[in-house]
């Protein structure tokens, strides 16, 4: 028999090429590992600095001559910059060259045992044993068989039998699952950041659009979708709390007059149509209808106007007076407990929130809730929360209002001292203007009076009331072209595997001489790799099953 | 043949023992939890407030039990009958148990307080308890293949530190079951946690097993032969192979718990990478671990500064565990403390 005694070929031996060194270096380990390193610090640091805000925000946050420098070096897109992406790539040929480099090796080792190898000069383990095996070759490679062990050799060696048998032939291909794994998975995201897209698109029911908004560091830019998208119906559901618990939107998707497909999104349930995937993002106001009430306080009498209008707008009179429709809130969940630490909830209803800004008052916010008409909420700018006060009437309440504006304009007239006697007479004569019987006074005087406290305590410059309002709801989609993810899903499933056969599994072999005088074996064992660990449970093992073998074939 | 190989062989032949072993403890979780369930049953209304559910009473004396296992397996150290470990190994044992009950009877009292209920693994302070239960599970698995109770010692003060993280918790009000937020309700989540806080476990014990490493590496180093290190401690290199195998596990699980947390967030986000600073730090974790793995296969490192790196290791995990929900914005909002 031909012994094979030739050293195992080294693929490490000096070379000139260049490209054999430069393979080299991207995959030795100092590289490989600083690689790492680099990426997760560089990581890091997208995780802490804010990332793709608007220019005002840094600035304002790190002053503008870091907003400069941080700026031209792309941290505020950091993972999509020139440097990050550089780094990416640099890991990406240091594992390929691993791959490269390793690769012919691990592929050798796979392939069957050509020859008998002698015994090892330096082993990773060997033990000499009394043995009932002894001189019994063929039963001892059926106790490693049972060992899993999978590949035998026999051999005369210096007039006494030899055993060489192997197992995790294929172990090494762990090492090309993970590595080739990690290698697709970027190549499936380089794809998809190429030739994919990801971007939002908002539409207001039964609205049909192709304009696809995508993210462009803190810009926009827009795409065109070869079919259109109609937003059918939208429906959201909420909580007892006022929190939404799911929304969803009924979208098809048409060419010209025909429908194509029709799917009812939810948050983790996309419609996938043609490798473009719709998933619903968000949801918010597209102009819903609303009406209310202004009561102008500035002008005598405090006048009434109707208003019909949409969220969103802006109402201005010429002079200098804005009012901006904020926000439709069709459930307003608040604590109603009154003990402290437990609590009630309950819906007070719609309320809508109006922006006022003019030159005399500067800037208010005010939330007028529909259910509760004499409930006053605002906020002056710069406050953080909201102040709460009770008129005791709605603004809407005609009657009462003019009272109170006939009233003041009486109180207005008082020269020197304001006492009961004053404001009694003055309250007559506001009911008298108005034509109201004296009869009525003892019902509507003290709220009268409650009223003029509370605006000479707020001074607030207008009063609304919330009439009506007619919801329109947009859908906010995510839009997603993503082509790379079916290579990446198969190189994680790869990768899983890879990475279980490279630490459950192991290439050993083991050499066996058996001396059959002293009934003695010796026994010697090779692992690939450095760390030797898992060769420690399979020799002791070998070691009880050789001394006392457990007859399980029979 | 030595001693060595004796435990060896009996490690091997035990393992099927040690199986059932823990196939009955999770039959007797199911059955307790069940107890718990059908005696609350009829208790529970609409806004039951959180200190009057059971789950949190069972949670504090699971929580008390494991804080007594942490006492007795550090003084097991001294005192080294084989009989005080096994008191240790069954207290934090029925600790666990106690946990795990816990939380299954939360996610049957969520159903009945909340509108909608749900699996106990949406907020810090339930992901807390898990990861609490099943960093000790891990642990005490990894202690019945070993046979030696003394790391107990160096992992249970992992425990604890938990434990008074969820107290914390509690006592910021941030503790009761909540709703979910609609991107939460997938099915993706329960796998994606499950397999993410199997992955913090092991990573603790490795830390734990580091910091041992450590201790018994001082003692060598000063030439001691005897006192309590000596005479308890695993040797270096069992210490070594448990923080190995721990981190083993760890990268396994993590790995496939980050696939499944890119897949869920491809259903639900739209893409299976945003750049999040959740994922971000998954990543940074995966990172650091695949590192620990390189030098060890390739370099052959073990020792002193591996054990430096499983110990670091655990603290890029604790900051993506906990740090990131507290200290960083993000779209994984679930944990913030308010």
């Amino acid at each position: 028999m031909a012994i094979d005694t030739q050293k195992p070929s080294h693929p490490e031996g000096a070379s000139n090429n260049v490209l054999v060194r430069l393979v080299r270096l991207l995959s030795s380990m100092p590289v490989a590992v600083s690689l790492l390193c680099l990426v997760a610090l560089a990581s890091m640091i997208g995780t802490i600095l804010v990332q793709n805000r608007e220019e005002d925000f840094y600035i304002a946050n790190l002053g503008p001559t870091w907003y400069k420098i941080l700026n031209a070096l792309d941290f505020f897109d950091m993972y999509g910059s020139w440097w990050f992406i550089t780094i990416m790539g640099l890991l990406v040929l240091s594992v390929s060259s691993a791959l490269l480099r390793h690769g012919p090796r691990f592929w050798h080792m796979s392939r069957p045992m050509q020859a008998m190898r002698p015994w090892p000069k330096k082993s990773d383990g060997s033990f000499t044993i009394n043995s009932p095996l002894a001189s019994d070759p063929e039963a001892t490679e059926t106790l490693l068989r049972r060992l899993g062990f999978s590949e035998f050799r026999h051999r005369e060696d210096h007039g006494k039998p030899l055993l060489l048998a192997r197992q995790g032939r294929f172990s090494k291909f762990g090492f090309f699952l993970v590595h080739g794994g990690v290698v697709l998975i970027c190549i499936g995201g380089l794809i998809t950041s190429q030739l994919g897209f990801r971007g939002v698109m908002n539409l207001p029911e039964h609205d049909s659009d192709n304009r696809v908004y995508v993210a462009d560091g803190n810009k926009y830019r827009t795409l065109q979708l070869p079919f259109q998208v109609r937003n059918d119906d939208f429906d959201i559901s909420f909580y007892k709390t006022g929190m939404p618990s799911e929304y969803s939107s009924q979208l098809t998707l048409h060419q010209d007059s025909k429908d194509i497909v029709s799917k009812r999104i939810t948050v983790n349930d996309p419609l996938r149509y043609q490798g473009i995937t719709f998933y619903q993002a968000s949801f918010g106001d597209a102009g819903s209808g609303v009406e209310f009430t202004i009561r102008d306080l500035s002008e005598k009498g405090f006048p009434e106007q109707k208003v019909k209008t949409e969220v969103n707008k802006v109402l201005e009179d010429g002079m200098g007076l804005k009012l901006t429709i904020k926000e439709l809130r069709q459930h307003n969940v608040m604590n109603m407990s009154q003990e402290e630490g437990k609590t009630k909830l309950s819906d007070v209803g719609p309320s809508l929130d109006i922006h006022l800004s003019s030159p005399s008052s500067g800037n208010l916010t005010y939330r007028v809730y529909m259910s509760y008409p004499h409930m006053l909420a605002f906020g002056r700018t710069g406050a953080s929360e909201m102040t709460y006060d009770d008129l005791g009437f709605s603004p809407a309440d005609t009657l009462r209002m003019e009272l109170l504006g006939a009233y003041l304009d009486e109180v207005s007239k008082i020269e020197g001292e304001r006492g009961p006697d004053q404001n009694r007479a003055a309250f007559a004569a506001a009911m008298k203007s108005l034509d109201l019987p004296i009869s009525r006074a003892a019902e509507l005087g003290p709220s009268i009076a409650i009223a003029e406290q509370v605006l000479r305590k707020h001074k607030l410059p207008m009063l609304f009331s919330f009439t009506g309002f007619d919801p329109k709801m947009y859908t906010g989609l995510q839009v997603a072209r993503d082509p790379g993810s079916p290579l990446v899903w198969s190189a994680c499933a790869l990768l899983v595997i890879g990475l279980y056969m490279m630490i459950y599994m192991h290439e050993k072999r083991v050499w066996i001489r058996f001396n059959k005088e002293q009934q003695q074996l010796e026994v010697c064992a090779l692992l690939s790799g450095k760390d030797k660990h898992p060769l420690n449970s399979t020799l002791a093992h070998l070691q009880q099953e050789l001394s006392a073998p457990t007859n399980t074939t029979s | 043949m030595n001693d060595t190989t004796l435990t060896t062989n009996n490690r091997y032949h035990a393992s099927s023992g040690i199986w059932s072993y823990w196939l009955g403890m999770l039959v007797l979780t199911l059955g307790l939890a069940g107890l718990a369930i059908t005696g609350e049953a009829d208790k529970l209304s609409m806004g039951t407030p959180f200190i009057e559910l059971l789950s949190y009473k069972l949670t504090g004396y699971a929580n008390v039990l494991l804080a007594a296992a942490t006492v007795v397996y550090i003084a097991h150290l001294w005192f080294t009958k084989p009989a005080v470990g096994k008191w240790a190994s069954g207290l934090a044992t029925a600790g666990a148990v106690g946990l795990l009950v816990a939380l299954l009877t939360r996610w049957f009292e969520s159903h009945q307080i909340l509108e909608e209920g749900h699996v106990p693994i949406s907020n810090l302070y339930e992901v807390s308890i898990f990861f609490t239960a099943l960093t000790t599970v891990i642990y005490l698995v990894l202690e019945s293949f070993s046979r030696n109770r003394h790391p107990g010692a160096f992992v249970m003060p992992i425990v604890i530190m938990a434990i008074v993280f969820e107290l914390w918790l509690v006592s910021k009000g941030n503790a009761g079951p909540q709703n979910l937020v609609p991107a939460l309700k997938s099915y993706w989540m329960h796998a994606h946690v499950l397999a993410n806080f199997i992955g913090y476990g092991a990573f603790a014990v490795a830390c734990g097993g580091g910091v041992m490493y450590l201790v018994r590496h001082r003692a060598e180093a000063q030439g001691r032969t005897d006192g309590m290190v000596m005479r308890v401690l695993p040797s270096l290199t069992e210490a070594d192979t448990l923080m190995y195998r721990a981190i083993a596990i760890g990268f396994i699980t993590f790995t496939i718990a980050t696939i499944l947390g890119a897949a869920w967030a491809y259903d639900a986000w739209g893409g299976y990478w945003s750049w999040d600073p959740k994922e971000t730090w998954s990543l940074i974790v995966w990172i650091t671990y695949a590192i620990y793995l390189h030098l060890r296969f390739v370099k052959g490192w073990a020792g002193t500064r591996m054990a430096w790196w499983a110990i670091l290791g655990f603290g890029v995990t604790l900051f993506c565990f906990i740090g990131v929900n507290m200290f960083l914005s993000g779209l994984h909002s679930y944990g913030q403390v308010s």
